[in-house]
């Protein structure tokens, strides 16, 4: 496995494929000789095995020293196959290190859009890969629509979530916690709306913030949580974060801003909440925030914008709004949800069913093996 | 070298005869002061420290610009030079450069430490001063603000090692402590030299780095950079790349009319041109803004409507209504000239490739360039990178005007065609030139801060040059309109004859 340029793995410092890669890898190594191949991280060895999976680690930043690594440790070693991660334009350069390699590749983000990868490059990779596996329809649709060509070869992968991390809120563990946030952020009693991402305009926070007089008026007993930052690690104030602020300060209802908040406490969050909201505005390609709402059994309202719907709409976990940029929209979604206590607990129980059925990171280590292991063409 | 103690390098006196054009009392236009919080002010500089007076944004300067601008909008239709733009009274300095636009600072109080701010700096870091990259504080009214941490002294100390010279004082010049970059002017063996801390990731400072040894090669006039030891056109120390270069004894700023402003504009033009054909090595990473206008403009027309937002959610706040009033003009001007960009011929422009355009300064100006042995020196080149040269003419123009009050197409051709003398700016260029100017650039610079901290920026001050930038808006498009905006046929203003003396 080829991660990419940017973040270690293990997720030292975050990044949603090296929580990915992270999860899968060690149930991977079970069946085969696994390496995971990624960027070089102060606070890990250049090499080092754990739970059966080698990671070797190489300098990075940028993709083209990158690059320099990867190829040099390609063609030191033999695989059998070599499964890329969300970087097209390694396809080529690997292929060339390995020329009798099978080649995957995984798609996490619109990697093949014309600005980030030139046709000629594009249709080239694609055709040396053996399969194309994406984290929604929507990502996988995107590519087809560039490349028809590309269609035979994708599959959607969804993601997955820990669910022994991500406990649902009325879990006997859950409570205390739950009961410890609310106290500590004065949201005793309150109907707490809870948004978790990174605070940038396209995820759509300020939608929710100018929703919320709306709501006021119907839930006088409403409270809104942003848990996030601008940025992975940082709680700087870009001009967004200080617009969302000064909204919210003049919020009716209260608003509570966590700041960055690290991967491995952020299950916490999800367990103050009673409606889990991802209100972006872009085309997304499918968040992991959904995943991780389900298994904490909270209800969900998304946005009809890239892959999000696919999770939520028809499978009676939350609900879609159509129009995501306009707050009485969203307002009038979230107050349909707060008002309609069975319901919420109904999409609760439907979210946390269906991540332990489908969504645990062992059906998506299996899928990926069957990729894996699938007869070569 | 011996190692020497921080303490052991004593700060200096001004040499005789320096000329410290950092803490010139005239600020340029490009220039934002920005707010000093007292709280600031007093960790630093202890309680009994006089409040300071709280300064915003082009607030009325007493310079007369307020109500005089109406009357002098007639004084200098061909006679520019008598116009000056108003001297300002500035504590802080705000680095327009690109990685600066966005504030920083924490996010209430669960915010992390940042990296390069020593603990006696915390409180200055979470200060919209600070917030906003205004790192450089110039006054010598406060010279306290001019000091870095012992550690980055001892970084300093640390870095000098790698070259041959005697260092004899030194003296911190400007800082940016939020950043972590800070120069210092020192006194060596070889004649007064310039150290610097660049305070970007080191794969970013080489893109500078390299870029100023190229200017030099081709015989610009920016400051050469001393090799190391071994060498090396900078050392790393703290995670963060040093340079040192001849400190350029004469440099004096150019003067504050049309004459001046010329004479930066054409060495302007001949930094972009020297500039052409520069590919950084491997390992530094390309910094271009080349095709981010498109993304740029989006961003201007959606933040109108987060002004519009916090304006309607602070209604009693003075500027609020003035805002409100003027935000739907600025926000389909913002959108307008987004579909002038579109329709323009940039994308082919910008096709062209970075080295075949070569880089914009960002930040240039009165204080950046300045007039030097045989033209106009160029210094801080920190935060360049490849886009359309007549970004920072761009710039230049619309900030000077937007001082003046008055939009003077007199004054603008005088700028560009000085540039144009020095570059050439071919008749697409100049297109999107105007487009650019186009967009609310100065409405947008002004209300900006708003986001921050609405009431304290929303004030009666704010309103007043929201009243007066409406009538000045005015006179920009009739200027734009005159050089040639929306018109298939604009002629680049001074290509035809040349008319010399400018810029020498």
């Amino acid at each position: 496995m080829i991660v990419t340029e940017k973040l270690p793995v293990p997720p030292v410092r975050g990044g949603a494929i090296q929580t990915y890669v992270a999860a899968v890898a060690p149930l991977l190594g079970r069946h085969v000789d696994l390496t995971v191949l990624g960027v070089t991280d102060p606070t890990l060895p250049e090499h080092e095995r754990v739970e059966g999976v080698e990671y070797v680690r190489v300098p990075g930043g940028t993709l083209d020293r990158y690059l320099e690594g990867v190829l040099a440790y390609v063609r030191e070693n033999q695989f059998d196959l070599i499964h890329i991660f969300n970087r097209p334009r390694l396809v080529l350069p690997v292929r060339e290190a390995a020329p009798d390699a099978r080649l995957v590749l995984s798609l996490h983000n619109d990697m093949f859009e014309p600005h980030k990868i030139a046709a000629e490059e594009a249709e080239a990779a694609l055709a040396q890969l053996e399969r194309l596996v994406t984290v929604s329809d929507y990502v996988g649709q995107r590519v087809v629509e560039l490349y028809p060509a590309a269609a035979e070869k994708r599959q959607t992968i969804y993601s997955g979530v820990d669910v022994h991390q991500f406990l649902p809120v009325w879990s006997p563990e859950a409570k205390p916690v739950r009961l410890r946030l609310r106290r500590e952020h004065g949201l005793k009693g309150k109907k707490v709306v809870l948004f978790v991402g990174r605070l940038s305009p396209k995820k759509g926070a300020d939608v929710l913030v100018r929703a919320m007089p709306y709501v006021a008026r119907r839930h006088p007993d409403a409270a809104l949580v942003l848990v996030g930052s601008k940025w992975y690690g940082e709680n700087k104030v870009s001009d967004y974060v200080a617009y969302l602020r000064a909204l919210a300060a003049r919020s009716p209802v209260p608003v509570v801003t966590t700041g960055f908040v690290t991967p491995d406490q952020v299950h916490q969050w999800f367990l103050a909440g009673d409606l889990f909201v991802c209100p972006s505005i872009w085309p997304e390609p499918l968040a992991r925030v959904h995943y991780e709402a389900m298994a904490s059994g909270l209800p969900i309202i998304t946005t009809n914008r890239g892959g999000n719907p696919e999770v939520v709409a028809g499978h009676g976990v939350g609900m879609v709004v159509e129009q995501p940029e306009d707050p009485k929209a969203m307002a009038a979604a979230i107050n349909q949800v707060l008002g309609d206590r069975a319901l919420r607990a109904e999409w609760g129980h439907n979210g946390r069913r269906l991540a332990e059925e489908r969504y645990q990171w062992s059906r998506v280590a299996d899928e990926i093996a069957q990729v894996w292991l699938a007869q070569a063409p | 070298m011996q190692e020497r103690p921080a303490e052991a390098v004593e700060t200096l006196p001004d040499p005789p005869g320096l000329v410290r054009p950092r803490l010139a009392v005239w600020v340029p236009p490009e220039v934002l002061p920005v707010v000093v919080s007292e709280s600031v002010l007093v960790r630093l500089l202890g309680s009994d420290h006089k409040k300071p007076k709280r300064r915003r944004p082009a607030a009325d300067d007493g310079s007369g610009r307020g109500s005089g601008a109406a009357s002098r909008k007639t004084s200098g239709k061909g006679t520019g030079v008598k116009r000056k733009p108003p001297k300002k009274r500035v504590t802080a300095r705000r680095d327009a450069s690109g990685g600066w636009a966005d504030a920083s600072g924490i996010w209430q109080d669960s915010g992390g430490a940042r990296k390069g701010v020593s603990s006696a700096r915390k409180g200055v870091s979470s200060t919209r001063k600070d917030a906003s990259g205004a790192g450089k504080p110039w006054d010598p009214e406060e010279p306290e603000l001019l000091a870095v941490t012992p550690e980055m002294e001892a970084q300093a100390q640390e870095a000098m090692k790698q070259w041959k010279m005697k260092v004899s004082g030194m003296r911190v010049m400007a800082t940016k402590p939020e950043k972590g970059g800070a120069i210092w002017r020192i006194e060596t063996s070889k004649g007064p030299r310039s150290l610097k801390v660049l305070h970007r990731p080191p794969a970013r400072s080489l893109f500078s780095i390299y870029l100023q040894d190229y200017l030099v090669k081709q015989g610009a006039r920016v400051p050469r950079l001393i090799p190391t030891n071994t060498g090396e056109l900078y050392t790393e120390v703290g995670g963060k790349l040093w340079i040192v270069t001849d400190w350029i004894e004469q440099l004096v700023p150019a003067s504050k009319d049309l004459e001046g402003a010329k004479q930066l504009c054409y060495g302007l033009g001949e930094f972009h041109r020297h500039s052409r054909g520069y590919v950084p090595p491997p390992g530094a990473e390309v910094a271009s803004r080349l095709h981010r206008w498109p993304k740029t403009y989006q961003k201007m027309a959606a933040k109108m409507n987060w002004f519009r937002e916090v304006a309607k959610a602070y209604p009693e706040a003075p500027a609020s209504a003035a805002v409100l009033a003027m935000v739907d003009r600025f926000e389909a001007q913002a959108k307008k000239a987004l579909e002038r960009l579109e329709a323009s011929p940039y994308a082919s422009l910008a096709a062209r490739g970075g080295p075949a355009w070569g880089v914009v300064h960002q930040d240039y100006g009165w204080s950046n360039g300045q007039l030097g042995p045989g033209g106009i020196w160029i210094i801080d080149l920190d935060g360049v990178a490849y886009d359309l040269p007549i970004r920072d003419l761009r710039k230049l123009i619309t900030s000077t005007m937007d001082d003046m009050g008055v939009w003077d197409p007199e004054w603008m051709r005088g700028m560009i065609e000085a540039y144009n003398e020095a570059n050439p700016i071919e008749p697409d260029l100049y297109k999107v030139l105007l487009i650019d100017m186009s967009l609310p650039n100065e409405f947008y610079k002004h209300v900006k801060d708003m986001l921050v901290d609405p009431l304290m920026f929303l004030t009666p001050e704010l309103d007043q040059l929201l009243q007066r930038l409406a009538a000045s808006d005015e006179t920009k498009w009739q200027a734009l309109r005159e050089l040639g905006l929306d018109d298939a046929n604009a002629k680049v203003p001074g290509r035809r004859k040349k008319q010399g003396r400018a810029g020498r």
